[in-house]
């Protein structure tokens, strides 16, 4: 589509221009004259009759069905456009003039008719309250009540100032990307009032994994205060593309488009413009187009559910919020990564905007610091927004990057007695948190690199020095706490024999380090001699109630047989009704008289038994447990003192 | 008279702890009330199993307290299972094919009951036939 005039017969209509009925338009009208006139806006051929703009409102399509999410209309404010627009008549030609008075574009008129401007910013941004909607706003400031409806052609297209190097229209992409480069798959990304960030990096280098190219189409007719500068944004861009991106797949074209916040339906819009200028597939992140947290994060990508598939003549590529796991050292969607928000940056456009503000770049897994400079370059002065509202509360700031910071003591770190409000958190808590992601977000994945390596390499000359020498450290001290053992346990020959119950010698303190095992062993077992039928055994087990019994020869424990070794015969086939004891009983080994709770928990670790034989008596597994959690170690005070949450069972 | 599966002979009562509880609490459990062991279980999902085995070699030994880890962290995983129509002679393969003394009995997937060494030892002498000819060995499947 192309309704730009030129040669003759633009030279014709500028000589009509002078006798014809003139409306004044502002300069958003006029950029929007220019994207119908250059296809941005195709099928389109003007501005909406008002038919067209129910039919749009209500449908999302234009009354012959096709897909238009965002009605475009012609209502230009002022007394004399008013009384103009009063005398036009159908097949009337009109000139639309800029402040200058210089004819911008010719309109046929198909209509006029009354607009009604709530009606459009109920239906459009759900409400007519100006002060509550940026679209609303600028809806009431910039349209009239009448509206004219009729095909336009573009005379004189207006100068782009700053952006003059980034126009192209639709043809031009088409020509660079598809004849120049000879790539047959694009992927478009129309980006917003926030520099770009790593979430946006993310998106588009999953893009280029799909497709040939990415047409980045910055959106630089924005006017709300608080913004970073459009030619802030789009340098930050360029920077990004020619600093991070292979060359010639990403290419950057300035968009002119109004920004509406119109949530779901300016997600459409912008596939349609993105479809306009030669892609195949638009990017679209969560909350597209959103303005505050007036719309659902994820109503930009349902909404594309009410078209069939192939209607709209792009397909959409949907992306989740994004975020930055330091674990992973990688920018992820919530969907891919297991780590909870303890170790994640959250990378929020408008969190890093207001970081920037206050003069510090933003944490650099975050936000490229090439892009973060430049950005910092284009901060505007917030001033106070329509509400009367000053700065963005430092809370929230803090809040939508590091939602770590309420609840633990620093990322990926110990948890906070309780959570911290955003709304007490102060400057020096975002000063904080800034350099906490600094100092430690690239530390995690290389510190769990470097516990793994300092545990298993075998070849240490890999390791830093320091790390080797600590661990050797802390080896020649357990070392040294080993070799004081045989002070308190001297080796000989430990004699069998046969040691009563003597309750009263349980201990009431020490540690696992110093109290004697013997204290509590028990000498009440089933005993049972090696010739005996194992099954006999297992009839003293139950009455014993234990899961045991000792194979006992001359008064002296030689042995252990096990129910489990009963039932592991039996499984393999091999327990015989005159199975005999010897034939699934098993040593069991014995230990020192002097040895400690730690020296046992240790033996009984590395050989894999259940019981253990001090001095003919027996302490097993369930003994050492008991013995151990329920209090009766001094050790154990924590324990006792650790009361478990309640309905913890 | 129909040989017993494993549904009627296993325990229906068991103890369960979701993946956060603290191990000192796990372990107090299983020492204050006799129990050999306690599943794991996630959105009742049987999901692993803590042993007095788990205790000894995985906290006391490596010189935890029980205080920093978690269930989740020790748990033995996957669990072993068991349907709970299985006979018991599979199941006592299967124990001793894998030399593990606990299985956890499922219904249609679904986490009923325990069946230990404990269950099966029991019936041990009914199940080999106790009054059988001596050296004729009852292989499982046979019962």
């Amino acid at each position: 589509m192309d309704r730009v005039l030129v040669g003759e017969a633009r030279a014709a209509a500028l000589e009509r221009c002078p006798g014809l009925p003139a409306l004044m338009i502002d300069s958003e009208a006029e950029i929007t004259c220019e994207m119908i006139a250059t296809g941005v806006f195709s099928p389109l051929t003007g501005f909406l009759t008002k038919e067209e703009n129910e039919s749009v409102l209500q449908t999302g399509r234009l009354p012959d069905g096709t897909p238009w999410p965002i009605p475009l209309s012609l209502a230009p404010a002022g007394r004399r456009n008013a009384e103009v627009l009063r005398g036009l008549r159908e097949g009337d030609e009109v000139a639309l003039i800029d402040r200058r008075g210089e004819c911008v574009a010719l309109q046929r008129v198909n209509q006029v008719y009354t607009l009604d401007r709530e009606a459009r910013a109920r239906s459009l941004f759900g409400t007519g309250e100006p002060a509550a909607h940026p679209g609303v706003e600028s809806m009431y400031r910039r349209f009239g009540s009448l509206a004219l409806a009729g095909p336009l052609e573009l005379l004189r297209r207006p100068g782009w100032g700053a952006f003059e190097a980034y126009r192209m229209t639709p043809r031009e992409t088409y020509e660079y990307l598809y004849d120049r480069q000879g790539y047959s798959r694009v992927a478009g990304f129309v980006t917003g009032a926030n520099p770009p960030h790593m979430g946006h990096e993310h998106m588009h280098r999953v893009a280029l994994e799909l497709v040939d190219a990415v047409l980045l189409l910055p959106q630089v007719e924005m006017e709300r205060p608080e913004y970073i500068e459009a030619t802030h944004r789009i340098l930050a861009l360029e920077t990004l593309r020619d600093v991070y991106y292979p060359p010639n797949r990403v290419v950057l074209a300035a968009l002119r488009t109004n920004y509406l916040f119109a949530g779901p339906r300016e997600a459409v819009l912008h596939a349609l413009i993105m479809r306009n200028y030669g892609c195949t597939h638009a990017l679209i992140g969560r909350d597209h187009a959103g303005v505050g947290d007036r719309y659902d994060m994820y109503a930009g990508q349902r909404i594309f559910t009410e078209y069939e598939p192939g209607e709209l003549g792009i397909e959409p590529l949907f992306f989740s919020e994004i975020f930055l796991c330091t674990p992973r050292r990688a920018t992820a969607p919530e969907r891919t990564c297991p780590h909870d928000a303890r170790y994640r940056l959250m990378i929020s456009g408008t969190g890093i905007r207001e970081v920037l503000r206050r003069g510090y770049l933003p944490p650099k897994e975050i936000c490229r610091p090439e892009v973060g400079h430049v950005a910092l370059r284009g901060v505007v002065p917030k001033g106070v927004d329509a509400a009367g509202r000053g700065v963005y509360p430092v809370g929230q700031t803090i809040h939508s990057l590091f939602p770590h910071y309420e609840v633990a003591v620093r990322l990926g770190g110990h948890l906070r007695p309780g959570v911290v409000p955003w709304q007490a958190l102060t400057d020096r808590d975002l000063e904080a948190a800034l350099l906490d992601s600094r100092t430690h977000a690239d530390e995690v994945y290389a510190g769990v690199f470097a516990e793994f390596a300092a545990a298993v390499e075998t070849d240490r000359r890999l390791a830093e020095r320091w790390r080797v020498e600590a661990r050797e450290i802390l080896a020649d001290q357990r070392h040294a706490e080993t070799e004081k053992l045989p002070e308190r346990a001297p080796e000989g020959e430990i004699e069998a024999g046969w040691v009563e119950p003597s309750p009263g010698r349980r201990a009431g303190e020490g540690s696992m380090r110093t109290i004697r095992a013997i204290d509590f062993t028990t000498a009440d077992y089933p005993r049972v001699a090696s010739d005996d039928p194992a099954l006999e055994a297992l009839a003293l087990m139950a009455a014993g109630e234990r899961d045991y019994a000792m194979v006992v020869e001359q008064g002296d424990i030689v042995g252990v047989v096990e129910q489990a070794a009963l039932v592991f015969a039996y499984g393999r086939g091999e327990l015989r009704p005159d199975t005999r004891v010897a034939e699934v009983a098993r040593d069991l080994p014995w230990i020192d008289p002097e040895a400690t709770f730690d020296d046992v928990v240790r033996f009984m670790a590395a050989l894999g038994v259940f019981q253990v034989c001090i001095e003919n008596r027996v302490l097993d597994d369930f003994m050492l447990l008991r013995a151990i959690w329920t209090a009766q170690l001094a050790t154990a005070r924590e324990f006792r003192e650790y009361e478990p949450p309640v309905g913890s069972v | 008279m129909a040989a017993p599966v494993v549904g009627e002979v296993c325990s229906r009562r068991y103890v369960s702890v979701p993946p956060r509880r603290r191990v000192v609490e796990v372990a107090r459990m299983i020492a204050e009330r006799w129990m050999p062991c306690v599943f794991v279980v996630e959105e009742g999902v049987p999901v692993g199993i803590v042993t007095k085995r788990t205790l000894i070699e995985d906290v006391l030994a490596r010189g935890y307290t029980g205080m920093e880890l978690t269930a989740g962290d020790i748990m033995r995983a996957p669990i072993r299972t068991i349907e709970a129509g299985a006979g018991l002679p599979e199941a006592a393969a299967l124990m001793a094919h894998t030399s593990i003394r606990y299985l956890a009995v499922t219904e249609e997937g679904r986490l009923v009951g325990l069946l230990s060494d404990l269950h099966l030892a029991r019936l041990l002498p009914a199940l080999i036939g106790a009054d059988a000819e001596p050296g004729s060995a009852a292989r499982p499947g046979s019962v």
